[in-house]
């Protein structure tokens, strides 16, 4: 009798089901269960619990069998991952390995995902900057992809709402395009990276320097204590997962919070298949799950559905995700499904030297770092390209040793090392115009281990994305210049799309149901009680890292689903 | 072929173990386990020497007012492990093979070409040995008898040779020794400081 009752329907029915344990699903199960609904959160990957799973957190570097590096013969057998710049030996584990989920590439594309509990919020950069106006207006007054269903002012006090329990370190620079937050103490920037500042703002109008938000706690909080957090030690290993939960992950944060209401029940190795489409009641009612160890199947019920999967693998699902009603997909009555795949062009770098300073140097490390706002075609079109990048910058104090010869020379030139003059870097983060030919799709033939087909990823550049690479060299070449740097040096790394890990759309918001398919509370237009709150809902990209907005998103979408559901229309 | 040429060849077929006898390690080691490459405990012996001209041993110098102590080497930090790991794991097979080709030459190589072949019992003269062998711009011309081409032998010495040396130095700069004595690494850095003066400031 036992076993019957646990598989009876009534216990695998919830009220609430949240696919993927990431930096969205966390969020979404978070504020799920605070609002009292009994939630399930399926994750495909294993478990990984906060502190406890973090193996290499407390390693010294020369406890690293390879110094970091990662082998050959794992390098060969993954490619993909090998170029991500945190794939190293000490986060080797929370990558998923080419080899065990492939896909397909019809255009180079390099997919970085981490199927674990908490996701890839356990690897992300932590960089958090909100959107203004000038990002959520864009595709309207620039003409492409449609326009966005909200406004600023829709998503300010849910950036403000996931801000204060995250924890945000920044300054308030009163900048219109790029909004202050809730945020606790700001990082330093460092003496060359001011000198930089200063002169940017003075030489030019409406460039700015400031340093990057990033969630960390410079100074934990009593939410962020009760989380049981505390203050950021400045380690820099965050990838491996923070000891101290210093920097914000849904292991460290917001899971722990939603497993303490004692409405979640999460499930690691849950491999989610489908939606299930009822088409009597005109709603999805849960979703076909295979269990990902012992390949059953099995089927969990919910009148709501939150999808958030990460944002390409959220299009597997729906696309997936077929019935009678929906023949191409859950929510998929225009075609659209799966298209208008955008991401950021990370491709331009560009480095110098600065001869001044030289009586001044940095202690210590920094998990973040300087951070200059999109400048180009915020207020107006001024180029011959459409949007802009925003960039990363960062100074340091170049340490010189002289590694020339062998022998007792050698050594001595080892173990003295010279002050050098300072490196300064920057790296661009450009917004890609969403486009109908760059999309995801399901293979017709091949699937995985667990019966799922292939995705097809067919997304490139475009003209536009090379004209802006090009406009960030010339326009950081006379920078750099203004500003007295030398041996300037620029480098197209002509990396392929993913590699940025910020792969957004296909599942897109707008207004009209004809040319989107989530409406302005991320709900899908033709299957209003499935909500997707992740990347995959982006209808433009701008060019702030995107997890910030994802996670307002997430909280928004579930305050407004649970006041529908109790108004009775969920 | 006369005696002195036939005893250059065999040494070569016998590849590193020619030198065995004046190898001075004391008690007999156990290899290294590894996957890719196959060298024997000879050879292994033979990259230790090598890492050991690299980087030497020094006088310990501490004494109750300085505890600075730059004794440590090559040898003393067991480095030729971190290399052959490092090789064998890291590298692609072509490296590899140079590598290995270029160990298993350095012996019968010097012995056929120099005064005074590697290893001598000085650090000074494997020194001089090596900083020889690096800077070599051309091979010396083919001795009668000798099969392999001086040429083919450089060019793998001289990568053996350039790969060992990194190894040895980030080894030795990655070694717990390194990160804790000479420039401690901390875990907990404690709070980032952008504009620091440099006076009095160790340099790391």
């Amino acid at each position: 009798m036992a076993n019957f009752a646990i598989d009876s329907k009534d216990n695998r029915t919830y009220d609430a089901i949240v696919i993927g344990s990431g930096i969205s699903g966390g969020w979404a199960a978070k504020e799920l269960c605070e609002k009292g609904l009994k939630t399930l959160v399926l994750e495909r990957g294993r478990n990984v619990e906060h502190i406890k799973d973090y193996p290499t957190t407390n390693m010294m570097p020369w406890e690293f069998d390879h110094r970091g590096q990662i082998p050959e013969e794992i390098q060969k057998a993954n490619p993909v991952i090998s170029r991500c710049y945190a794939f190293h030996e000490d986060t080797e584990h929370f990558f998923v390995k080419d080899t065990d989920h492939p896909y397909v590439q019809d255009k180079p594309f390099d997919w970085i995902r981490g199927y674990q509990v908490g996701g890839k919020s356990l690897l992300w950069a932590r960089q958090v900057q909100r959107w203004s106006d000038y990002d959520f207006e864009g595709p309207a007054r620039d003409g492409f992809a449609v326009d966005w269903p909200i406004r600023y002012e829709d998503i300010a006090p849910w950036y403000s709402h996931v801000e204060k329990f995250a924890g945000i370190s920044g300054n308030k620079d009163g900048l219109d395009n790029l909004p202050d937050g809730e945020f606790l103490p700001p990082m330093d920037l460092n003496c060359v990276e001011k000198y930089f500042k200063e002169k940017l703002e003075t030489q030019y109008s409406g460039r700015n320097l400031i340093v990057a938000r990033c969630a960390h706690l410079s100074e934990p909080q009593a939410i962020h204590l009760e989380q049981g957090r505390g203050q950021c030690m400045n380690r820099n290993l965050c990838q491996r997962g923070c000891p101290f939960g210093g920097y914000f992950s849904s292991n460290s944060s917001t899971l722990p919070w939603a497993m303490k209401t004692g409405n979640m029940t999460l499930r690691p190795n849950a491999v989610v298949q489908s939606i299930i489409y009822d088409e009597e009641k005109g709603k999805a009612t849960g979703v076909q799950v295979i269990d990902a160890e012992t390949k059953e199947s099995i089927e969990f019920y919910a009148p709501l559905i939150f999808v958030n999967a990460s944002a390409l693998h959220t299009n597997t699902l729906l696309l997936n995700s077929k019935s009678n009603r929906f023949p191409e997909g859950l929510g998929n009555d225009n075609g659209l499904l799966g298209k208008y795949v955008a991401f950021h062009i990370y491709r331009g770098k560009i480095s110098a030297a600065y001869d001044g300073e030289l009586d001044n140097t940095t202690v210590g490390r920094r998990p973040t770092s300087g951070y200059i706002p999109r400048f180009r075609n915020v207020y107006k079109q001024e180029t011959d390209f459409l949007r802009g990048y925003a960039s990363g910058f960062g100074a340091r104090r170049h340490i010189e040793r002289d590694y020339d010869g062998i022998g007792q020379s050698l050594k001595d030139n080892l173990l003295n090392p010279k002050w050098g003059n300072w490196r300064v870097n920057s790296h661009m983060m450009g917004e890609t115009i969403p486009k109908e030919t760059n999309t995801v799709s399901l293979d017709p033939t091949q699937t995985d281990e667990w019966g799922m087909p292939l995705l097809k990823i067919n997304v490139d550049y475009d003209d536009n994305d090379e004209k802006m690479i090009q406009d960030f060299f010339e326009q950081f070449t006379e920078m750099y210049e203004r500003a007295g740097f030398t041996d300037i040096q620029t480098r197209d790394t002509g990396q392929a799309p993913g590699l940025d890990i910020h792969e957004m759309g296909g599942v897109r918001m707008g207004k009209d149901p004809k040319t989107s398919l989530l409406n302005k509370w991320n709900q899908l237009h033709a299957c209003p009680n499935v909500f997707v709150t992740d990347g995959a809902s982006m209808t433009s990209t701008s060019t702030q890292n995107p997890s910030l907005t994802y996670m307002a998103f997430a909280a928004r979408a579930v305050d407004y689903a649970v006041q529908e559901k109790n108004k009775l229309n969920l | 072929m006369d005696r002195r040429s036939a005893l250059k060849q065999a040494a070569l077929l016998a590849g590193g173990l020619a030198w065995l006898p004046a190898c001075d390690f004391g008690p007999q080691r156990v290899a290294v386990a590894l996957d890719n490459l196959q060298l024997d405990v000879n050879l292994q012996d033979l990259l230790a020497k090598v890492a050991a001209t690299i980087i030497p041993s020094g006088e310990d110098k501490s004494d109750e007012t300085s505890p600075s102590d730059d004794s440590m080497g090559a040898e003393e930090l067991d480095l030729y492990r971190f290399i052959l790991v490092m090789v064998d794991d890291c590298m692609e097979k072509e490296d590899q093979e140079a590598f290995s080709n270029g160990l298993q030459q350095l012996v019968p190589f010097t012995k056929a070409y120099f005064e005074k072949p590697f290893p001598q019992k000085e650090t000074m003269e494997n020194e001089a040995i090596l900083t020889q062998l690096m800077e070599m711009k051309d091979a010396p011309a083919a001795k009668e008898g000798i099969e392999i081409s001086p040429t083919e032998q450089l060019k793998d010495i001289q990568a053996f040779l350039g790969i060992t040396k990194r190894y040895t130095v980030q080894g030795y700069m990655a070694s717990e020794y390194f990160m804790t004595e000479k420039f401690p690494y901390k875990l907990v850095p404690g709070a980032y400081q952008g504009c620091v003066s440099t006076d009095g400031l160790t340099v790391m």
